[in-house]
């Protein structure tokens, strides 16, 4: 399938949060992120680095359209994604965004194979193609011959190989992954970090990956380290 | 364990309360039991008052009897004993208003005396007439004030039979209307509360009685019977009890001959021992006889008959009396001058010969009359009556042995009884016979002879040729003639006599039988049904569904701490404390829930008995069941239900505890780690579905008896099967991709409820079997139809069926009974198109479902010969002879099996014997009856579903052999013609019979109110299923809130894939959907499979209201399930990830 070029354009996200104080009197809000602003090209990745807390997560969610910016803008290919109605946005993150999760949040009672092609069926129905595709993607992940297990039946780094195969099922302009080898020891964090790197340039998708690794951020073409809410390109 | 509580307070709350349903709902039957018996025995203590015994005889008796027996009881030797006896008259009858004609059958007259009134309970009844009263003063109940709509100061007539000692089915029976029928108008002086006085009634039933109270002095001046009473009604007073025994030795020595309607006529030379009857009984003839011998009194037996005509040649004497005897009985002493019993001499002053069976004796005046001499021949022409009550005239040759001269014997008017109608007539046109007279055919000369002799005999015939032309179920015999015994004179003889045979009578024979009636009242009120089983029947499905349910939040409960199960055993805590921790957590819930669910038996029970009172009023037929609490039941009720309880949250802390300690840890749940045995499954399928197949294939051709059990095994099988298959399906573990996923509402939520295959079974079960009950039972429930005016149904092709509270003596099926009934034109010209089977009619107790208590005596019918010849009605079960041949072919015709003297065959209807007499085809049931002190009633057949649930049923041939003082007709079945007004002729009937209290009912009106009751019933077991089903739905609710809440995660990371809430509500809808149309679909469908058999046909089930009924159920629990995934994708979409 032809690809279009992606692109995408973070200017000025700015997230906070208001809290209560102990003594049930408002407190000052949290600045979880402060001016944020890069862009990122179809083929590129993108390592996201910082502390924790430091606001790694809440702009994945963001950018991932899952909660939106108090201020600023996000652009996929000229597209605000938080102008778009409710059915409008969720075909957009089907189409158009990935998830990779720490916990690869498989549903158990769907075989490996209907746990891939769970994401197409929120605005289709599975056919030949999106059959052939999973399976695909399946053996690229190399789980062919394990379609019809259920997740109670995979390795933890099986299951986030599965998670990757689903992440790209509806060949996402995005790919976000949120520590996706957090839960992993270092062999299969490997495998894992070296399977999204190959998808990703098969795929010729943007990548954005919220990691501790540092050999994950290293693989990334560029890195962007958080502190304090603000970014920086070390 | 408390901080364990409070901290999981939710569930708690939640498994306390269904353990509190369950106690409730299981208690609460119990407690319906208890009221229902409570009820039933407080309205027996309040019919009754203070009485213990009471005597109903057939026969009028001396009211003094009552002091005598009160004196009795106190001096009696073996008693001593001081009670209070109360003489009183009862009779059943009809009571109209005398202006405004509301009519009331089936109503109690009662001939008070004043002590009556202290005996229940002390309210007055004071007939005292008003100054200018015309009409004797009375007292009625409130019930029967509202059916008739009188009001005090009103007239009102009531009707009941004339007192006749003469059986009226005798030739000197009167049944003429006019001679059966006697009304009575009555001033209404004042109206008693239904409770009480007004309450009072001997009959164990739970129907308010309609009760005329009136003074007895003016009820036996009415009846022409001053000084007698018909019922003796004993207050025993305080312990010890008397008992039947020492009332009875008691009553013996306290009887007269009179009370015995016998009396000795006395004259210079001879006595006589004769009935009021008329005929003494045999049994009475037999003691008299036997007391005779042993006394040494001479004594012969006198049947003495009227013969309508004596002819010879072309001469013939109307109107005569021939007595039978046998002359050498009378002069077997040898000297019969001396022995006393007259001399029966000839014209020629020799004793008169033996007379063998065609030898007559005439006397002079009939000899010269005809002019014949011995040798001649003579024709006698007498009636007899018939078996339809019509009078029959027969006629018997005999031949002239002799003329007897005129006296001694010869000119003895002793010899005839006191002819009712006869006796004292002046002349013979001035008789007033209860049989036809032609008055023209009375020559002078007779009423000469009957001037100078009376009633003098004409003829004598020997003893054998009277008995067998004239003996009848009565008697054979008019006298018996006593000679004083050797040595004694008369007067000594007599005495002596009257004495020795007081003492040989036994009083039960002529029906002087005490019943026990408190006793058998309260042992009555223990109920033909035990309402406590029936209900915990009925509650079966709300007592599982709040089982399941509890079962269902302890699962949930310990779901929620399985890391806590995993972390105590992981450190070293044993398995089993670990488990009884649990376990005492769950029984202690279980107690609290119990403890709560007291309060709520109560109530539930309390809401029971309000539906029976008002909604389900058709199943008990009183509205006065009251609130009964007996804390055993509370007690038996709690730990019953505290255990059960108990055994389930045990079942279920097990299933946790086996699981490894690493997967506990983890916090997976059974569901997940439990390798699923779906071979198991299917073979459970497999036998399930092979159980079901035998047993439906068994139900085609089953009868009533076997077809209950043959549904229940079919039903049970066909859910079992169909549930173990849902099991395997929800256990499959192996995918076709090619069929998953297609539309994401349904084939993912079809796949989601696989996701807990134990929780889903849950859900599935608890519908599943509640549709089934409420499918059943509305496809069982029935209405009369068409089908059933066919002969072989339930009406047995009768159209009308009448009831009589005065027995009819002339034949409704023909043209002179008619015309002596003085039926209207259009009842006549309806009934000879109409063919009309009377019953014998015995009074008794209510066999059927519409009366409570148990009953021990129940009323009795006497089948027709036509209608055994006829046939028709279904039949459950007969038993197998090889006497009756044709019992095959019909089945009525083993009513005349000969089983021996003493015992009967009898049908009832199969639910009446079954669940209200507990009995069963062969069983026997013991009855006193009129010719022998006890009657064994053995069951031969059982009809199905027929308008004779209230009694049971013997040939008329048997009914008149052992009950023959139950004269005339009682009961009627009509098979009206096809093209006659059958609803106005039941009017004009009830019109023209108005006095006999004749009520006619619609034969299909009978059977549905007999299946009004099975209906109710049903409609109870229905209703009671509805709320097992809410909870089901509850329970439904509770796991889908549940299931969403648990997959808050799941659900955010679908929607971060791009799901929809929309969609993903839908998704969730349609697995609550599949699990409710899964449960409705199995429990109704198994439920129509399983029935069809006993319905032949589907078109018989109400399916609007089915379909309606399971409508409502996919509604509730579908806004419940609405209800929970809106709760569950409220959850902001980001703390739900996180939680993940």
């Amino acid at each position: 399938m032809q690809r279009l070029p992606g692109k995408l354009e973070i200017s000025s996200l700015y997230k906070r949060f208001g809290r209560a104080g102990g003594d049930g009197l408002s407190a000052p809000d949290v600045r979880v992120l402060d001016g944020v602003s890069f862009s990122l090209m179809a083929g590129e990745s993108l390592a996201i680095t910082g502390p924790s807390g430091s606001g790694k997560s809440s702009l994945l969610h963001i950018i991932g359209t899952l909660e939106p910016p108090t201020d600023g803008r996000v652009e996929i290919d000229g597209v605000d994604p938080f102008s778009l109605r409710e059915v409008e946005l969720a075909r957009y993150r089907n189409r158009g965004i990935g998830f990779v999760f720490q916990n690869h949040q498989l549903l158990p009672q769907y075989s490996v194979l209907e746990n891939v092609l769970m994401p197409v069926l929120a605005f289709a129905r599975i056919d030949t193609n999106a059959r052939q595709r999973a399976l695909e993607l399946l053996q690229r992940v190399g789980l062919s011959a394990r379609a019809r297990h259920t997740p109670a039946e995979l390795s933890g780094g099986e299951c986030q190989r599965v998670a990757v195969a689903r992440a790209l099922i509806n060949r996402p302009r995005l790919l976000l992954c949120d520590e996706p080898t957090g839960n992993l020891d270092h062999s299969t964090a490997d495998a894992i970090a070296a399977l999204l790197f190959e998808l990703h340039q098969a795929e010729n998708n943007m990548l954005i990956v919220v990691t501790h690794s540092i050999d994950i951020a290293t693989r990334c073409q560029r890195r962007l380290e958080l502190k304090d809410g603000r970014c920086f390109e070390p | 364990m408390l901080r364990t509580l409070k901290h999981y307070k939710a569930v708690t709350a939640a498994v306390v309360l269904g353990a509190a349903v369950a106690t409730a709902v299981l208690t609460g039957a119990l407690v319906v039991g208890d009221s229902v018996r409570g009820s039933l025995r407080q309205i027996t203590l309040e019919r009754l008052g203070a009485i213990d015994h009471a005597l109903v005889s057939e026969h009028f008796f001396r009211a003094e009897l009552a002091t005598d027996l009160g004196l009795g009881l106190a001096v009696e030797p073996a008693v001593k004993r001081a009670a209070v006896v109360v003489p009183a008259t009862l009779l059943s009858g009809t009571a109209v208003h005398a202006q405004a004609r509301a009519r009331a059958t089936q109503v109690q007259i009662v001939g008070a005396d004043p002590a009556l009134a202290s005996m229940l309970g002390g309210q007055g009844l004071d007939f005292t007439d008003p100054a200018g009263a015309v009409f004797p003063a009375a007292i009625i109940n409130r019930s029967l004030q509202q059916q008739l709509g009188i009001q005090v100061g009103d007239d009102f007539i009531i009707s009941f039979e004339r007192e006749t000692a003469v059986p009226r089915e005798s030739l000197f029976g009167r049944r003429a209307s006019g001679d059966v029928v006697q009304r009575l108008r009555l001033s209404l002086r004042g109206v008693v509360e239904d409770r009480g006085l007004g309450r009072f009634g001997l009959r164990p039933h739970q129907a308010q009685p309609l009760n005329v109270f009136l003074a007895l002095s003016d009820l036996q001046t009415a009846l022409e019977r001053p000084g007698r009473a018909n019922t003796l009604l004993v207050a025993a007073g305080p312990e010890p009890t008397l008992t039947i025994a020492e009332l009875a030795q008691a009553l013996q020595a306290a009887l007269t001959l009179e009370d015995f309607e016998l009396s000795i006529r006395v004259s210079a030379d001879a006595a006589s021992l004769e009935s009021r009857r008329f005929l003494l009984s045999r049994a009475t003839a037999a003691v008299a006889g036997r007391t005779a011998i042993a006394m040494k009194v001479p004594h012969a037996a006198i049947f003495t008959y009227m013969a309508n005509e004596i002819s010879a040649a072309d001469k013939a004497v109307p109107y005569s009396t021939v007595t039978a005897l046998d002359p050498t009985v009378l002069n077997l002493t040898g000297r019969p001058a001396d022995a006393g019993l007259g001399q029966l001499t000839l014209i020629d002053g020799s004793s008169a010969p033996a007379l063998d069976d065609g030898a007559i004796l005439v006397n002079e005046w009939l000899a010269e009359d005809l002019g014949v001499v011995a040798g001649d021949s003579l024709t006698l022409s007498y009636y007899t009556v018939g078996a339809g009550e019509e009078l029959d005239t027969r006629h018997s040759r005999f031949r002239v042995r002799g003329v007897t001269a005129m006296q001694g014997l010869g000119s003895d008017q002793r010899l005839t009884p006191d002819y009712p109608g006869i006796h004292g007539a002046v002349g013979m046109a001035d008789w007033s016979a209860p049989f036809p007279v032609d008055l023209t055919r009375v020559r002078e000369r007779d009423e000469d002879y009957w001037e100078k002799y009376g009633a003098t005999p004409k003829a004598f015939i020997g003893q054998a040729a009277g008995v067998r032309l004239w003996g009848n179920r009565f008697g054979e015999m008019t006298a018996m003639r006593m000679a004083p015994a050797p040595t004694q004179t008369l007067a000594a003889t007599v005495a002596a006599f009257e004495r020795s045979l007081l003492k040989q009578l036994r009083a039960p024979e002529a029906g002087f039988v005490f019943q026990p009636v408190r006793d058998q009242g309260l042992r009555a009120a223990a109920g033909a049904t035990d309402f406590s089983m029936l209900f915990i029947g009925f509650s079966m499905f709300i007592i599982a569904a709040a089982l399941l349910l509890v079962i269902l939040l302890f699962r949930l409960g310990v779901e929620q701490r399985v890391r806590e199960l995993g972390l105590l055993l992981a450190l070293g805590f044993p398995l089993r404390a670990v488990r009884r921790r649990f376990l005492l957590e769950g029984i202690t819930l279980a107690l609290v829930g119990g403890i709560i669910g007291m309060a709520g038996a109560v109530g539930y029970a309390w809401a029971m008995l309000a539906g029976l009172r008002y909604l389900w009023q058709d199943a008990v037929g009183t509205p006065d069941l009251q609130l009964h609490v007996e804390t055993d039941s509370l007690a038996v009720g709690l730990v019953l239900s505290v255990a059960i309880v108990g055994a389930s949250i045990a079942v279920a802390v097990r299933r946790y505890a086996r699981l490894p300690v690493r997967s506990l840890l983890a916090g997976v749940s059974a569901e997940f780690s439990a390798v699923a045995s779906r071979t198991h499954g299917r073979r459970l399928t497999i036998i399930f579905a092979l159980g079901a197949g035998v047993a439906l294939f068994l139900a085609r051709d089953a009868n009533s008896s076997s077809a209950t059990g043959l549904f229940f095994v079919s039903g049970a099988a066909l859910l079992c099967c169909g549930l173990s298959a849902c099991s395997c399906w929800l256990k499959r573990r192996t995918f076709t991709e090619s069929a998953t996923l297609g539309r994401v509402g349904l084939r993912m939520g079809l796949r989601n409820v696989r996701r807990q295959p134990g929780r889903s079974m849950v859900c599935v079960s608890l519908v599943a079997c509640a549709c089934f009950v409420i499918v059943a039972v509305g496809a069982s429930g029935r209405e009369f139809g068409e089908r059933d005016e066919e002969e072989r149904s339930t009406t047995g092709g009768f159209t009308l069926l009448a009831e009589a509270d005065i027995s009819l003596f002339q034949s409704l099926g023909s043209r002179a009974g008619r015309e002596q009934l003085g039926l209207s034109s259009l009842a006549e010209s309806a009934l000879s198109q109409t063919q009309v089977f009377a019953f014998r009619s015995r009074a008794g107790e209510d066999a059927s479902c519409l009366n409570l208590y148990r009953p021990e005596r129940p009323r009795l019918l006497g089948v027709p010969a036509e209608l055994i010849d006829r046939g028709g009605f279904r039949f459950v079960d007969v038993e197998s002879s090889p006497q009756v041949e044709a019992a095959a072919d019909n089945p009525w015709s083993l009513l005349n099996l000969d089983l021996g003297r003493g015992t009967i065959p009898v049908f009832g209807d199969f639910n009446s014997v079954r669940w209200i007499l507990h009995l069963d085809l062969g069983d026997r049931l013991v009855l006193s009856a009129d010719t022998s002190s006890e009657v064994e009633l053995r069951l031969v057949g059982l009809l199905d579903r027929s308008v004779f649930q209230s009694e049971l049923l013997m040939s008329a041939e048997n009914f008149e052999r052992y009950f023959p003082m139950e004269t005339g007709y009682g009961f009627f079945a009509f098979d009206v013609a096809p093209d006659t007004d059958a609803q106005q002729l039941a009017a004009d009937l009830e019109r023209d019979l108005e006095g006999y209290g004749f009520d006619v009912m619609g034969a299909g009106e009978r059977a549905a109110r007999f299946q009004a009751v099975e209906n109710t019933y049903l409609s109870t077991f229905q209703s009671l299923g509805g709320l097992g089903l809410i909870l089901g739905t509850i329970g439904l609710a509770v796991v889908s809130l549940r299931n969403a809440m648990e997959r808050k995660g799941e659900l955010a990371v679908q929607r971060a894939f791009g799901f929809t809430r929309r969609r993903l509500y839908r998704m969730l809808l349609t697995e609550t959907g599949v699990l409710l149309m899964v449960g409705v679909a199995l429990g109704a469908g198994c439920a129509l499979v399983a029935v069809l058999p006993h319905l032949g046909s589907l078109s018989t089930v109400p399916w609007r209201s089915l379909t309606a009924t399971l409508g409502l159920v996919l509604a509730v629990g579908m806004t419940s399930a609405a209800v929970a995934a809106l709760l569950a994708l409220r959850a902001p979409l980001l703390p739900a990830l996180k939680s993940a």
